[in-house]
Parts: structure tokens; C-alpha cells; sequence
């Protein structure tokens, strides 16, 4: 779909967030309704499937909706986890030359990314985990679901904020260096030279 | 392309962008607790409201001596 649409001129950041954004919103999705089915039947509790949602009663609505949502932040942070580590260890602006010469042994090469598809992923599922932070903390506030639910969303976002930005820390840090050694490099041996001369 | 054209192209994949988004979280609103209880407030409510539109049909001799044993211990 990407390369498909990127051919028109469209903004290539947006197409590319579309992209992005597709895979975990139906995982996202899909573990919602799993895991309510789920624990419900795990603590046996009836549950009425409708046209407006799932229906249960109302003394255990706080307790499915909870650990549905534990496991829904669980799914967030397994991918948070995922492209954090693809963007700490294989990233191509630093990833070191025997890493990269195993992963190509192993013929994964696909694993080496560029810093727009690592930070468009990882736009993405920390807009997720920013969004389910807000409506857990409506939630708890409302008493809709425990408060340590929204503490356990909390720490993942701030967790995988501070993260991101290390690395794009890391990753700025590293490109400034290289630009400046080659200027300054150039400038020094062209004075010093005429200086002599004259 | 024209300017606008691409200006309304982008608007549109940014919405569809934050439909994306708002997608899975509005799924938490799916649940829903069964109103068991208010339902049955409202069938005791309707009942009494029953009870007073339609009184029990008494024939006119008996309310009329009822009404009348009552003045008569009122003036006792």
C-alpha cells in the first residue's frame, strides 16, 4: 500500500503513519474482545454479546474491564519493547559492524531499519499508549477500573517516552559529531598551511 | 497536483489517521453493565403509578356510607 501511494505525491509522512497504524489498531482491537471473552469465562461470569457491546453484571464490570485492559497494555508493551530494542541495537545510523555482519549471516537483514520507519512506529504505538493512559485514567477516576491499572499504564508511557527520546538523543548526538569532525578538519589544515606559507 | 487538491488529500488521511488511532481505544466503551436493578425500579415505579391512575372500582352505596361514618366520627 505504501509504495503504491507514495508514487502520487501524497504527504509521505501520513501515508507512511497509515501504514503503520493499521496493524496494531486490528491487533489492539482483537485483544480487546479476546481477552473480555476471555476473563469473563475465566471467573464464570455471564456475558451477553449484543449490537451495543458486551453485556455483564455490574458488580463484576470493574473486574473484566481491568484485566482486560492489563492484558491490552501487556500487548502495548510488547511491541513498545520490540521497536525500542530494533531502534537501541538495530539501528542502521549505529548499529555496530559484527552485529551487522551476524544479522546478514542469518540472512535478516530486513531487521536493520532507518531512523522514518523505527520513529513512525514508534509515533504510532506511543499514541497508543498515551490514548489508553487518558481513558484508563478516566476510567479510574469514575471507578470503571482499579486505579493501579492506570498507575501500570502510567510507568509504560513514560517509560517508552523517556526511551524514544534517548534515542533520538543518541541519534542526533551521532549525526552532529559527524558533520562537525569533517568541517572542523578541513578548516584547521587550510589555515595552518597558508599561514606557513606567507 | 494542485495545491488544494493535496491540501483536502491530507486533511483527509490525517482523519483517517486519528479514526485509526481512536479506533482500539474506543473499544473499552464496548462493555457494558446489565441495568438489572434500575429496570426493576422503574417496573416498581410504573406499578404504583398504576395503582393510583386506576383505584379499585367501589360501588357508589359503599362510598357513600364510608364518607358518611366518617363525618359522623368527625363530629363525634
Amino acid at each position: 500500500m505504501y509504495y503504491f501511494i507514495k508514487s502520487a505525491m501524497f504527504s509521505k509522512i501520513l501515508i507512511k503513519l497509515i501504514d503503520q497504524a493499521i496493524v496494531p489498531a486490528i491487533l489492539l482491537l482483537a485483544v480487546r474482545f479476546v481477552s473480555v471473552t476471555l476473563v469473563a469465562k475465566y471467573y464464570k461470569i455471564p456475558i451477553d454479546i449484543t449490537a451495543a457491546g458486551f453485556n455483564l453484571p455490574a458488580e463484576s464490570y470493574a473486574r473484566v474491564n481491568s484485566y482486560s485492559i492489563l492484558i491490552m497494555i501487556l500487548v502495548l508493551t510488547v511491541g513498545l519493547l520490540y521497536i525500542l530494542f530494533k531502534s537501541f541495537v538495530l539501528h542502521d545510523s549505529h548499529i555496530s559492524p559484527s552485529l551487522t555482519a551476524k544479522v546478514f549471516s542469518l540472512r535478516l537483514s530486513a531487521f536493520i531499519q532507518n531512523s522514518f520507519d523505527l520513529y513512525s512506529q514508534g509515533a504510532i504505538w506511543l499514541s497508543y499508549s498515551y490514548l489508553l493512559m487518558l481513558v484508563t485514567g478516566l476510567m479510574a477516576l469514575f471507578n470503571l477500573t482499579y486505579v493501579w491499572i492506570f498507575v501500570t499504564s502510567l510507568v509504560l508511557t513514560i517509560f517508552s517516552t523517556i526511551m524514544f527520546v534517548l534515542d533520538i538523543e543518541n541519534e542526533l548526538g551521532s549525526k552532529q559529531s559527524q558533520s562537525t569532525g569533517i568541517e572542523e578538519e578541513v578548516v584547521l589544515n587550510f589555515s595552518d598551511k597558508e599561514g606557513q606559507d606567507e | 497536483m494542485n495545491k488544494f487538491t493535496r491540501l483536502v488529500i491530507d486533511s483527509l488521511l490525517t482523519l483517517l489517521l486519528l479514526s485509526l488511532l481512536v479506533l482500539p481505544i474506543s473499544s473499552l466503551g464496548l462493555l457494558n453493565p446489565k441495568t438489572t436493578r434500575s429496570f426493576q425500579t422503574k417496573a416498581q415505579v410504573l406499578s404504583k403509578q398504576n395503582v393510583r391512575k386506576d383505584p379499585p372500582m367501589i360501588p357508589e352505596i359503599f362510598r357513600q356510607t364510608s364518607e358518611s361514618t366518617q363525618t359522623t366520627k368527625s363530629a363525634k
